[in-house]
């Protein structure tokens, strides 16, 4: 490149010409050595760089011009040693003005002035004078910027700081020299060609730390000086705010503007910008050119206050934990109330240029919610004003286009303080808050804040609760765009590869992890909605499913089990509680509102079943379960009894031709099986424990679900449902503390009552007929393995029955059974002598034989028990 | 003073914004510590004279801003470097992550002659602060930093507190001292390579009589 060929060619000159200069100074020629000096100082006349490279030579130059005015300090000091009034620096300060060109000229005057000022002569203040008077010679930009920069550096420790007086020509010089510099820099900007303009902006971006370290200087003086009667803070508001912010807006130029904006709030501390925030914020802010992005001098104005706030957070607590004597030391500075300002700011903003892009307004009001969270941690009302805003500014906001490039913001806005606290009720409650939300017209937004919202309630540590239609209005107005979700996109992202997707319901149905991450956290929600009145909590879960949960069908798949698991468990505590008090008070109508949630309950199962059927009607059909048996448990016979046939009803139409199986599916094993079997078996666990069922509802449920089981697809279903069922005609535990109402007689009945056992249901006969059907069935099995086995298997139940005092079930038939069983083992000598897999099984047929006629055995050594069977 | 030149020895402190480099600075070389923030916009030196070994040496401190908005001229005046800091705050464990960073970023726009032994120096500013906000387990993560075996920073380390002027002296003296060292090795390079790219600055002043004969 020729650019940094040309900076290469440079350095290297200023490198042979400073080499002269310095063997010059060694040798004591000093004029030779300025000659030097000035041809190195030469090539800072180039407008051939780059600011960077520029830059660089400049760096170079001023190390090289140190050990010029170093070696000057030092001759100077030798000459004052003989004549007290040597003029050595004056005259050389006059000399140089003689150089031919205006760059070499001014730098080494800089230097010569400024070595002189450092002698401490008298004339300070005039070479001062001078030196700047001087540099408006260079009118170049670039040059002229690094020249002013060179003065500003040389002078840098050796500004007059006395008295006031020196004090303010001081500041005077210093903003007389950022004026100045400030207009070069502006000028830059239209020199040139047009199509340069790209190239000059750039330019200029790269030169504007010149321009600002000018304020540093200005902010360094303003802490160092000290008076009687002066007080930086006062000084910064009556003096340099005016005259730097009236610079700055003059300048008309936005770069300008932006950049020392952000120099005036980083360099200055806070407390001169809480003095100066009205007058910063109307006069100044609004001032600027329209072009300015305002938000970023918003956004960085909060963030130092923010900053500012954190910093004396911890310096307070620091003071706090010093003695208290110290901690009077550090006044806090009293709230701020400088929110108002802001929004004052921001109402004047949207009033005068109300065509500003939204994303401007929208990046001024969260950084107003930064500014409110810290300060004014609780303080809802200012929210709320924020949103009242931003709702104002989305209605403006008609362009699609816009809606999409600021929709993340518009997130942002809403999102930003939900983390800030530990309970986001408030927040919710917020009128304009759900106004800008349901203002927002992009789904995809809209979801991910409500997916938010739903993860901080459930998340958060103090696990508030929804205890009125109002708090779960409150939260589910945000939701609803959740629940009415449908995941009809998964198909083509699916397609696209884009998503992972999950196969559910015996893998029928695909949909997305995030589809059910969402479901999951809408159930976490649903598990908030508490209140101590079980009653009530009821209320708001039936609330909860007709006002929002209905929405769509694929939701209903996901929330409704968590909704009827719920609303379950507050029937059974409520009627639970109801009854304990209906023993106190006689009369009550808890018992109608048990009554009527039942029955609602069980719609919404059935509205379940509706959309289920095809998918897990299994779940259905547990559902019905645990309800029916609640329902038992406090009493609600005509309920249970519905319930049961509902689950019935659900079986037939549902499970008993599914024939999807579980894992197990060895015919030989009593556990597994196909999920009609399955249900079964569920029945008659449930069944097993009623006790409130008169006798004549309870026989019928049993019949039918022996029946039931009996006419199952498999023999061995059917054989093993047929001798479980035997169970329910034989209890051997109450359960309860009262005597059952199954076992009252009935009108027109013999009483069946025998002896102490009247409280518990047993009928020996039907018993008996039970494991005699399935033992039918077990016979009428194809393979003689199987047959064998359910032998065995009924054997076990004939011990059991027998064990538990029935009489139909002697030892006569058990030992007919044991007979049978032997005499069909003789079957299978000849394969016992194989070694295959046929004869494993039979083996642990056999072994599985002998272990029960051992423990008959055993019970009948030991005991006695078990008499008359013959082993 | 002494008829021999004092030795200007040019040191680059450098490490994430808010660290307090400024403040270390201040606290060095003019004793004084603020509590208000303020950025520190380009770039800008301070100088100090110590005496080292009875040698006295003038110490060039560049204060360099932490954010890259306020460097917009880039960064020659790293050029020349005899020793480089880099800071961290102990509160901040990003600012430790970032040390490494620096480091290189100081390499290349440097362009030292030795960048394999060029000497570098660690501090870790504001232990005055409460325990619980340090950063946790910071001795090893601080381990893990300068032991690492590849490109690890391994150097001296001093924690300090600009706020309470702890270990801050301490510290400088030891730059000073590394930074000597540095200079008289590119000295003596380059009156090895006997060349005019680096000349030794070396200026006797015993003649009283030179000058100006105007």
């Amino acid at each position: 490149m020729t650019e940094s060929s040309a900076v290469t060619g440079a350095l290297a000159n200023i490198r042979q010409q400073s080499k002269l200069m310095k063997e010059n100074l060694h040798d004591g020629h000093l004029l030779q050595a300025l000659k030097h000096c000035s041809n190195f100082l030469n090539e800072l006349r180039t407008s051939a760089l780059s600011p960077k490279q520029y830059y660089e030579l400049y760096m170079a130059v001023y190390d090289l011009l140190d050990i010029l005015s170093d070696f000057l300090l030092e001759s100077n000091r030798s000459k004052q040693a003989k004549s007290a009034n040597t003029a050595f620096l004056t005259d050389l300060y006059e000399l140089v003005q003689y150089s031919g060109n205006i760059i070499p000229r001014l730098y080494m005057m800089i230097v010569i002035g400024t070595t002189h000022m450092a002698t401490k002569s008298s004339s300070t203040k005039e070479i001062m004078k001078d030196m700047i008077e001087m540099c408006r010679g260079v009118q170049h930009p670039i040059r002229g910027l690094f020249l002013r920069h060179h003065l500003s550096q040389r002078l840098k420790d050796l500004y007059p700081m006395a008295t006031v007086d020196d004090f303010n020509d001081t500041v005077e010089f210093l903003i007389t020299n950022f004026i100045e510099m400030n207009k070069l820099w502006v000028r830059l900007q239209h020199q040139g060609h047009s199509s340069e303009r790209e190239l000059r902006y750039r330019e200029r971006k790269e030169l504007k730390i010149l321009v600002g370290s000018n304020l540093v200087r200005l902010s360094q003086v303003v802490d160092d000086f000290s008076a009687e009667g002066y007080v930086p803070l006062q000084f910064y508001v009556s003096k340099i705010f005016p005259a730097i912010t009236e610079q700055i807006i003059q300048c008309r130029d936005p770069l300008a503007q932006l950049y020392l904006i952000d120099v005036l709030i980083q360099i200055f501390p806070d407390e001169f910008h809480f003095l100066t925030l009205d007058s910063l914020l109307s006069d100044v802010f609004l001032e600027l050119h329209p072009m300015l992005e305002k938000d970023k001098l918003v956004e960085t104005l909060v963030e130092r206050f923010v900053l500012y706030h954190k910093y004396e957070d911890s310096l307070s607590s620091e003071t706090q934990n010093l003695s208290l004597e110290e901690g009077a030391k550090k006044v806090q500075p009293a709230p701020v109330k400088f929110f108002q300002s802001f929004v004052s700011f921001y109402q004047k903003l949207h009033e005068m240029e109300p065509e500003l892009p939204a994303a401007c307004f929208i990046a001024i009001l969260s950084s107003l919610i930064k500014l409110s969270l810290t300060f004014e941690p609780t303080n809802y009302e200012n929210l709320n004003t924020i949103y009242k805003f931003a709702a104002v500014v989305l209605r403006d906001d008609s362009s699609d286009q816009d809606v999409k490039t600021t929709a993340s913001l518009w997130l942002e806005l809403l999102e930003a303080p939900i983390d800030h606290f530990s309970s986001i009720k408030e927040l919710l409650k917020l009128p304009f808050y759900h106004a800008l939300f349901s203002k927002i017209q992009e789904p995809e937004l809209l979801r991910s804040l409500g997916l938010r919202i739903s993860q901080k309630l459930v998340s958060s540590a103090t696990k508030e609760q929804l205890s009125s239609t109002e708090d779960i209005d409150d939260v589910f107005k945000y939701l609803s765009i959740l629940i009415a979700e449908t995941d009809s996109k998964s198909t083509t992202s699916k397609d696209l590869g884009v998503q992972k997707t999950v196969l559910i319901n015996n893998n029928e149905t695909r949909v997305s992890e995030a589809f059910l991450h969402t479901q999951e956290t809408i159930c976490k929600v649903l598990h908030l909605i508490n209140h101590s009145d079980h009653f009530q909590c009821l209320t708001l879960l039936f609330y909860v499913r007709k006002k929002y949960l209905n929405a769509a069908f694929e939701n209903i798949v996901f929330t409704y089990p968590t909704l009827v698991t719920r609303m379950t468990n507050c029937i059974r505590h409520a009627g639970y509680l109801a009854s304990r008090r209906k023993k106190v008070e006689a009369s009550d109508q808890t018992d109608l509102m048990v009554t009527s949630n039942f029955k609602n309950t069980s719609v919404v199962i059935d509205e379940l079943y509706k959309y289920h059927r095809e998918a897990d009607s299994e779940l259905v059909f547990k559902l019905y379960l645990n309800l029916a048996s609640v329902a038992d448990q406090l009493k609600q016979e005509t309920i249970a009894y519905e319930l049961f046939n509902q689950c019935f009803i659900v079986y037939e139409e549902s499970l008993l031709l599914n024939m999807s199986q579980s894992n197990l599916v060895n015919p030989h094993e009593s556990m597994g099986g196909s999920l009609s079997y399955q249900a079964i078996l569920m029945l008659a666990n449930r069944l097993q424990q009623l006790r409130y069922f008169s006798g004549e509802n309870y026989e019928n449920l049993i019949t039918k679900l022996t029946l039931y089981g009996s006419k199952l697809l498999k023999k061995q279903d059917q054989c093993r449902s047929v001798y479980y069922c035997a169970h329910l005609w034989w209890w051997v535990d109450p359960l309860i503390d009262e005597p059952s109402l199954t076992v009252q007689p009935r009108e027109g009945d013999a009483p069946i009552s025998e002896g102490d056992n009247n409280s518990l249901y047993k009928d020996p006969k039907r018993v008996l007929e039970c494991l005699q059907k399935s033992l039918r069935i077990a016979d009428s099995c194809m393979d003689p393995k199987l047959l064998l086995k359910l032998f065995v298997d009924i054997l076990n139940r004939c011990l059991i029955f027998n064990d538990y005092g029935n009489s139909s079930v002697d030892f006569r038939y058990i030992n007919g059974l044991i007979e049978l069983i032997k005499s069909n083992l003789t079957n299978f000598e000849e394969d016992l002598r194989n070694n295959d897999d046929e004869a494993k099984l039979i083996k642990q047929i056999q072994q599985y034989f002998n272990r029960t006629l051992r423990y008959v055995r055993n019970r009948q050594e030991s005991e006695g028990s078990l008499g008359g069977i013959i082993v | 003073m002494s008829a021999r030149k004092k030795t200007l020895l040019k040191v680059i402190v450098l490490g994430d914004l808010g660290v307090g480099k400024t403040s270390l600075m201040q606290q060095f070389v003019n004793k004084k510590f603020s509590h208000q923030y303020k950025a520190t916009i380009g770039a800008d030196f301070l100088t100090k004279d110590l005496t080292i070994d009875n040698k006295t040496v003038s110490l060039q401190i560049w204060d360099t801003a932490g954010q890259e908005r306020f460097q917009s001229l880039g960064v020659a005046f790293y050029r020349g470097a005899d020793c480089c800091v880099l800071c961290y705050d102990v509160t901040n464990e990003k600012s430790l992550n970032n040390l490494s960073s620096w480091k290189d970023e100081f390499l290349v726009q440097s362009n030292v002659s030795n960048p394999q032994d060029f000497p570098f120096i660690i501090i870790g500013n504001k232990i005055d602060v409460d325990e619980s906000k340090k950063i946790p387990s910071l001795q090893k993560k601080l381990l893990n930093i300068t032991n690492n075996q590849l490109g690890g920073l391994n150097y001296p380390l001093f924690e300090t507190s600009a706020k309470d002027s702890i270990n801050v002296e301490t510290a400088f003296e030891n730059v000073a001292r590394m930074a000597l060292q540095q200079e008289e090795l590119n000295g003596a390079s380059r009156n090895d390579m006997n060349d005019d790219y680096h000349d030794a600055i070396n200026i006797h002043l015993e003649n009283d009589n030179s000058g100006c004969a105007c």
